[in-house]
């Protein structure tokens, strides 16, 4: 989940390279309508910042729900933004990681994500 | 008249006396001295009249005898025998002698006589022609009969002459003159003065004058000149009737008259200045210019009045006048002597007899001064003496009265004192009491006066305040709380104040503000969202504290409640800011980044070298452009203030070795050797991990940076005193001294380091310093150019203190 379409297309390629198919959503009721219809997901990229009313935050509130079923979907926050109680927000919702954007390799976030995921499988 | 009232009484009488005396002395001194004087002089003027008195009458005694033996002398048998004889033919038949006889006879006589008185020059029987018939010389002191054939016819002189008249009983006394002898007569050598007495010899039978008897009496004999002393004081002159001297002191000037030595030397020769009428009286004394001078008039021959000597005593005024002047001064001193002597008598007496009064005048001064003890110490009986018993007495009497009084005094004194201490001590009590009064009266006037600042200040402050009772109930609202809640005064006041705006918080935050503010009786601090009246919620920093009376027994609640919407509003939009500027400085970066690092990786095809070359200029710059971003977005957050400090005890040596565990790859690609002194001792401090991480790292890969490859760094970390110290030491470039000072500055870079082509922000050092001072901390360094830098950090060991914010730095 991505606004910029530029890095979006960036994160999609690294991922795909690394063996993974990729849906990009700009608004979290388009990641939403994803989850909805795609069912499997196995990791989620979110950046905070998204089109639309709701951010990055709203998105993960929604999936941690008790009840919802996709509550244990890794979630990698990788976002620019770095104040402190959104991260500790984040992380008390139950992300698995939040990343700095440009503090970053795109690779080194990519074999995270790939870790994580096979870790679940 | 003021100095003699002022005197003494002593000093009175006796100068008074004295005085008195003085006059009475004086006066009567000067009255016996001027009598004395003139006694005196009287007296020597007397005495000297005396003597001229006397020798007048030894004089006039003398010329009475020889005119009496004279004439006794013719009364003698030689001369009726001579007469008999010369009538008798030259013999006397009744007498029986012979006429040469009877003159020897006479002879003898007159020898006799001449030798018995001493008083002639020659005795002589003259007849009746003239003709010397015995004639008897004294001569050598000798009396010489002188022969018949020597004797002299004398009919012619005048002593002759007048004799040859006279009468039996009478005889002639002539003038004295010198003698002559011989033919002419001359003045025989040596002079001889004499005066002749002649009388008649009458024969008794047919009493016929038949001769003279003439006697040359020796003036000197007369006159007794041996007897007469003539010295330096006194002079006798005796002047001839001629006026002439008979007897001066100076012997050639006696005899001056034409008839003796013919020397003109007379009266007026002598005496110049004296006229001689002034010597009119038979006696007299005169002062004339050449002295005192007593005279006596004699007359040898008392018949003949023309013939009369004056006989003068002269003597200095100063002989006479100087004893006189003598006894005048010793009687002038002596009196002066006795007045002094008197003076001093006076003195003694008077004060000896007023002494007593000087008792009686500091005895009367001692009372005068109170003292009723001094009793006059007087042993006379006189009327001073009674007056000092009478004082005594008085004294005595006053004495008792006076102590009598002064017990009475006392006693009444004593309790008047007790009175007047009471009354002090109840006007103290009062004082004090006026005075509290007076102080609480300021008190409370100023407490007014600071009561109506407050509560105006309070009124009108910005902030709420609510003062609650010790329930919560509200009490008082000032303007501010209908200002930002919108109720008014009224409505709040008797209500719950929690019930009023607040929206309700959860049940821990009520029970920890209770338990702070009710139990711990501390103020409790928080922020709340709050309501106003219209609904619209707002943020406020609440503040309640317990007001507490005596016995810390809570009496109100104050609350002040700032409304800080704005404030977070300002704080959220500052936040907002920077996370946007972070957000929208890093997504190109971010961009830039992953494509870079997608075809260095290959993803999009093998790159040659030259592509590959400049791919990777692209990244290292882009990473440059996020160091830098991420800098300047730490610095704004630190001069914003919203980043926040979490501190947690943390072992730093751990967290150092993290850190460099980061930095192994750039170590070991400069061949850095690192060497680390961690004292493994330690205690863990409180820090915010991310931040001190940020400071470690910073100077680690400064130091790192920094130096050539080969060279060394050292880590230190150790307590010192309370701090512990952080220290990074490296050989590297160094810092210029020119620039050390601008080193901790926003985006210094100092010329060595630019020329190294490192990379740097210049914003590192910044961060660290201001990191490290918010956490109480210290930084210094130390460095030289070319040789190499050592930072030192000391963080204090009591930790950070915690900070809300809204970011942490990264």
């Amino acid at each position: 989940m991505e606004d910029e379409k530029p890095l979006s297309e960036a994160i999609r390629k690294k991922m795909e390279v690394s063996g993974c198919d990729v849906v990009v959503a700009r608004t979290v009721e388009q990641a939403l309508d994803y989850l909805k219809e795609i069912g499997k997901i196995d990791a989620i990229w979110l950046d905070h910042y998204l089109l639309g009313k709701k951010n990055g935050l709203d998105f993960v509130t929604v999936l941690k729900k008790t009840k919802s079923k996709w509550r244990n979907i890794p979630i990698f926050v990788v976002s620019n933004i770095v104040s402190s109680d959104k991260v500790q927000s984040y992380i008390k919702l139950g992300v698995n990681k939040y990343y700095i954007k440009s503090d970053h390799k795109l690779e080194n976030i990519v074999k995270d994500i790939k870790s994580a995921i096979e870790i679940n499988n | 008249m003021n100095f003699f009232r002022e005197t003494k009484i002593s000093f009175k009488i006796i100068t008074l006396s004295t005085l008195l005396a003085g006059i009475f002395l004086g006066g009567s001194l000067l009255y016996v001295i001027k009598e004395t004087r003139a006694e005196l002089l009287r007296t020597s003027l007397d005495n000297l009249e005396l003597k001229a008195l006397q020798e007048r009458d030894k004089i006039n005694l003398l010329s009475n005898e020889v005119r009496n033996r004279v004439i006794s002398l013719k009364g003698t048998p030689p001369f009726q025998g001579i007469i008999r004889a010369k009538k008798g033919g030259g013999f006397d038949i009744p007498g029986d002698s012979t006429y040469e006889q009877w003159t020897e006879r006479l002879q003898a006589i007159f020898t006799a006589e001449i030798e018995a008185t001493g008083l002639y020059d020659q005795l002589r029987y003259i007849d009746s022609e003239g003709y010397e018939l015995v004639r008897v010389d004294f001569i050598n002191n000798e009396a010489v009969a002188i022969p018949e054939d020597k004797l002299q016819y004398k009919g012619n002189r005048d002593y002759f002459l007048n004799s040859i008249n006279l009468a039996n009983e009478e005889v002639y006394i002539s003038r004295s003159e010198l003698n002559r002898e011989g033919n002419p007569p001359t003045i025989s050598v040596p002079h001889r003065p004499v005066i002749r007495y002649s009388t008649p010899v009458f024969d008794d039978t047919s009493g016929d004058f038949k001769g003279l008897i003439i006697a040359n009496v020796l003036v000197d004999s007369l006159i007794l000149k041996n007897e007469l002393s003539n010295n330096a004081d006194f002079q006798v002159y005796i002047l001839g009737s001629d006026g002439f001297f008979i007897l001066h002191p100076e012997k050639e000037k006696e005899w001056g008259g034409p008839k003796n030595l013919n020397t003109g030397f007379n009266f007026s020769s002598e005496f110049p200045g004296i006229n001689l009428d002034l010597l009119k009286e038979e006696t007299d004394s005169i002062l004339t210019d050449y002295g005192f001078v007593s005279y006596a008039k004699v007359r040898p021959d008392k018949l003949d009045l023309s013939r009369e000597w004056i006989i003068i005593e002269l003597t200095q005024a100063s002989v006479i006048l100087g004893p006189i002047n003598r006894v005048v001064l010793i009687s002038l001193i002596i009196g002066s002597g006795i007045f002094v002597f008197l003076f001093f008598i006076f003195t003694f007496v008077v004060r000896h007899l007023l002494h007593p009064l000087e008792e009686l005048v500091s005895g009367a001064q001692e009372l005068g001064k109170g003292n009723f003890k001094n009793k006059i110490k007087i042993h006379s009986h006189d009327e001073i003496g009674l007056v000092a018993i009478a004082f005594n007495n008085m004294i005595e009497r006053l004495d008792k009265l006076y102590s009598f009084l002064e017990s009475q005094v006392a006693e009444k004194t004593k309790n008047l004192n007790l009175k007047i201490k009471e009354l002090k001590k109840s006007q103290i009590a009062m004082v004090n009491v006026l005075e509290d009064i007076e102080e609480e009266k300021k008190t409370i006037e100023n407490i007014s006066k600071d009561l109506e600042k407050f509560k105006l200040a309070v009124d009108n402050t910005s902030d709420m305040i609510v003062i609650t009772d010790k329930e919560g109930v509200v009490l008082y609202c000032n303007s501010a709380v209908e200002r930002i809640t919108g109720y008014k005064s009224e409505e709040a006041v008797g209500k719950k104040a929690a019930t009023l705006w607040k929206i309700p918080m959860s049940k821990e935050f009520y029970e920890k503000m209770w338990h702070t503010i009710k139990v711990e009786k501390k103020p409790f601090s928080a922020q709340l969202k709050n309501k106003r009246k219209n609904g619209l919620v707002y943020y406020a920093d609440v503040n309640i504290a317990p007001v507490l009376g005596k016995d810390r027994e809570i009496n109100f609640f104050v609350g002040i409640e700032r409304d800080i919407t704005k404030e977070k509003q300002i704080d959220q939009a500052k936040t907002e800011f920077v996370s946007l500027a972070s957000h929208q400085l890093r997504t190109p970066l971010s961009s830039i980044n992953w494509y870079a690092e997608m075809l260095l990786d290959g993803d999009a095809g093998k790159l040659n070298k030259e592509q590959k070359k400049y791919l990777e200029e692209i990244y290292i710059g882009n990473q440059r452009m996020v160091d830098l971003v991420n800098s300047l977005l730490n610095v704004s957050r630190l001069e914003l203030g919203t980043f926040s400090i979490e501190p947690k005890e943390t072992n730093l040596v751990e967290l150092a070795d993290s850190v460099i565990a980061e930095q192994v790859p750039q170590i070991k690609e400069r061949d850095i050797k690192l060497e680390t002194n961690f004292d493994k001792e330690l205690p863990k401090v409180l820090i915010d991990q991310k931040l001190i991480r940020m400071v470690f790292q910073n100077l680690l890969s400064n130091a790192v940076k920094y130096t050539k490859e080969g060279g060394k760094v050292i880590m230190n970390m150790q307590k010192e005193k309370e701090n512990l110290l952080f220290s990074v030491s490296d050989s590297g470039i160094g810092i210029p001294k020119s620039e050390q000072s601008r080193i901790f500055t926003k985006l210094f870079r100092a010329v060595n380091a630019r020329e190294s082509d490192t990379t740097g922000t210049g914003l590192g050092l910044y961060i660290v310093k201001s990191i490290i001072e918010q956490s109480g901390g210290s930084i210094e360094f130390e460095s030289e150019e070319g040789k190499g830098t050592t930072f030192f950090v000391r963080i204090p060991l009591s930790g950070m203190k915690s900070k809300e914010g809204s970011k942490t730095l990264d």
